[in-house]
């Protein structure tokens, strides 16, 4: 009897994963898609990101048309959170998962969407910039975190920390206290000040605070903003880089 | 009991519409993520930008940077020769110019001339420079003009003919890398031209860690951590336009590159000539750019063969 329930309640789950995943077919990329996508971003996007999506909306007067980070220009500025290298357009699964996981402080989630709702907006999104129609983009290879961090690899990520030079934007103890940030000279793209991310709050790491978020924007950079890529110069120092990242969690005194 | 196979067939039914969606769909969202690294070496297939001249008149390259219109234009149509005297085509760290198909520069029209500023020259500026002494020096000596005493030519401009109207480039294999070095908290050279779809370099000489932020038209084109002992930085050019180059965290360095998708461009040798050949005959409009006098603009009539002479002068 026990096992019947128990098969009941896994066949039950297991429609639930369904409806989930039926859901998350991405519609495909035609007019009524995106048609469907601008009545979406009309109602919720307009407002920070402007009628065409220059990042203008009325709501920047008063959340950072002056002041970085603005709201993203969809008609031609840098995507910040890709699994792309620098300079290139982002995956249309990291426009999925920023729409879904919103930015911390900046975005809220849109997870009220359904999946199939979140899409199209995407759609629409990529339809304001001509670049999407070129050549599609290639994401790095993001393997998943190694076992759990040892005391040992936290103090050689504490090194890297140094050697990778983030102390002189994000400080010696992570606080977003480095020189550069304190003399004012971090500026994104349109010359507005920046503050870097402060590592031991995670609420502030703005691409997500997995070990994994953290190890692909160390990887792919933050376009628009001064923080670089490392992908390309310290390729094959992989072991160095999850050291960071479990470092830089464990300024947050959280344990992964 | 008749009707157990009949649940057996549809349990099976059910678990296989289960399973191969979530298959396919896993596959579908995490083969990007799995997908090599590669190398983009592709050209960039989003269609022509304006001209590199257009972009750059919304953009303000130095303090003194503003349109200025030509005081003196002279242009002059003089028969073929075999060399120009005392001229040199000027595309620095290019040995080799580009491979031209559509004209032949034996035979087809050159764009001659001189850029010249008559104006004073103001003296180098010492920074203060607060980061990284043992490296970077003390002070560092900027000159935003370099002017050759005799002729007044002005080096470090960069010249460039548009295409007519509706005329398609010549295809040319940009093989040419630009080369952006990290050297002493500076970059070299301060000011290169190149052509869309050639490589950057970009290397670090440097002990201490610099990063490399292009930037064109407020959107990074590549921003990328050079860590010292690090590997060398080598990118496929994919955005025209004027190419502003920085290091976050040595904010005097800074620096330019010219990037054009068509190879109809120059920069001015230290005597502030320039040659430009390969163009068709017609009508094409010439730009100059300067990092702090801003930009010059003439239309010049192009002639089916011989040598057009185009000096122009920043007033």
């Amino acid at each position: 009897m026990r096992i019947r329930i128990l098969l009941a309640i896994g066949a039950g789950l297991a429609m639930l994963s369904i409806a989930s995943f039926a859901n998350a077919v991405k519609p495909e990329d035609n007019q009524a898609t995106r048609e469907k996508g601008k009545q979406i971003y009309d109602r919720a996007c307009l407002l920070c990101h402007g009628a065409d999506g220059k990042g203008d909306g009325p709501a920047g007067w008063f959340i950072g048309r002056y002041e970085s980070p603005r709201p993203r220009d969809f008609a031609g500025g840098s995507y910040k959170f890709r699994s792309t290298p620098s300079g290139e357009l982002p995956m249309d699964q990291d426009l999925f998962r920023t729409v879904t996981q919103g930015i911390p402080g900046n975005m809220p989630p849109y997870s009220g969407l359904s999946e199939e709702e979140r899409w199209q907006v995407i759609a629409y999104i990529k339809s304001l910039n001509k670049a999407f129609k070129g050549g599609k983009p290639v994401a790095l290879l993001l393997p998943n975190p190694p076992g759990p961090p040892s005391d040992a690899g936290i103090e050689n990520g504490r090194k890297t920390y140094i050697k990778y030079g983030c102390q002189k934007c994000h400080g010696d103890n992570g606080y977003g206290d480095g020189k550069e940030a304190l003399d004012g000279n971090l500026k994104d793209t349109y010359g507005l000040m920046i503050s870097p991310g402060d590592l031991t709050e995670r609420a502030s790491l703005k691409n997500g605070s997995s070990a994994q978020a953290l190890y692909r924007s160390i990887m792919t950079g933050l376009d628009g903003t001064p923080m670089p890529s490392y992908a390309d110069t310290i390729g094959g120092n992989d072991k160095d880089v999850w050291d960071l990242v479990y470092y830089i969690l464990s300024l947050s005194q959280e344990r992964p | 009991m008749a009707g157990c196979p009949a649940m057996l067939g549809q349990a099976l039914g059910r678990l296989l519409s289960i399973a191969v969606p979530i298959a396919i769909i896993g596959l579908a969202c995490w083969s990007p993520l799995l997908a090599a690294p590669q190398s983009s070496t592709e050209p960039d297939e989003t269609g022509r930008k304006a001209p590199v001249s257009q972009q750059l008149h919304g953009l303000a390259p130095g303090p003194a940077a503003k349109f200025r219109r030509p005081r003196e234009v002279s242009p002059s149509v003089v028969e073929p020769q075999a060399e120009f005297p005392g001229l040199a085509v000027s595309q620095p760290g290019n040995e080799t110019p580009p491979t031209r198909s559509a004209f032949s520069e034996s035979t087809g029209p050159v764009i001659v001339g001189r850029i010249l500023y008559r104006g004073p020259v103001p003296a180098p500026v010492q920074i203060q420079v607060n980061r990284d002494p043992d490296v970077c020096g003390l002070t560092m000596s900027t000159t935003a003009l370099s002017v050759d005493a005799a002729t007044q030519g002005l080096g470090n401009a960069v010249v460039h003919v548009e295409l007519a109207v509706g005329e398609a480039s010549a295809r040319i294999v940009a093989e040419n890398p630009a080369v952006v070095r990290n050297k002493e908290c500076r970059f070299h050279p301060h000011i290169a031209v190149a052509q869309m779809g050639a490589e950057v370099q970009i290397f670090n000489d440097d002990p201490l860690m610099h990063n490399t932020n292009i930037i064109v038209d407020n959107s990074t084109a590549l921003n990328v951590a050079m860590v010292a002992g690090g590997n060398p930085i080598k990118k496929r050019l994919k955005k025209a336009g004027l190419h502003l180059v920085k290091c976050n965290v040595h904010k005097f360095m800074q620096a330019y590159r010219l990037v054009f998708d068509d190879p109809y461009f120059s920069q001015t040798t230290e005597t502030g000539q320039f040659s430009i050949a390969g163009v068709s005959p017609g009508l094409h409009r010439i730009s100059v750019w300067h990092e702090t006098l801003g930009m010059l603009e003439k239309d010049v009539q192009v002639p089916t063969r011989g040598t057009v002479v185009v000096d122009l002068e920043y007033k």
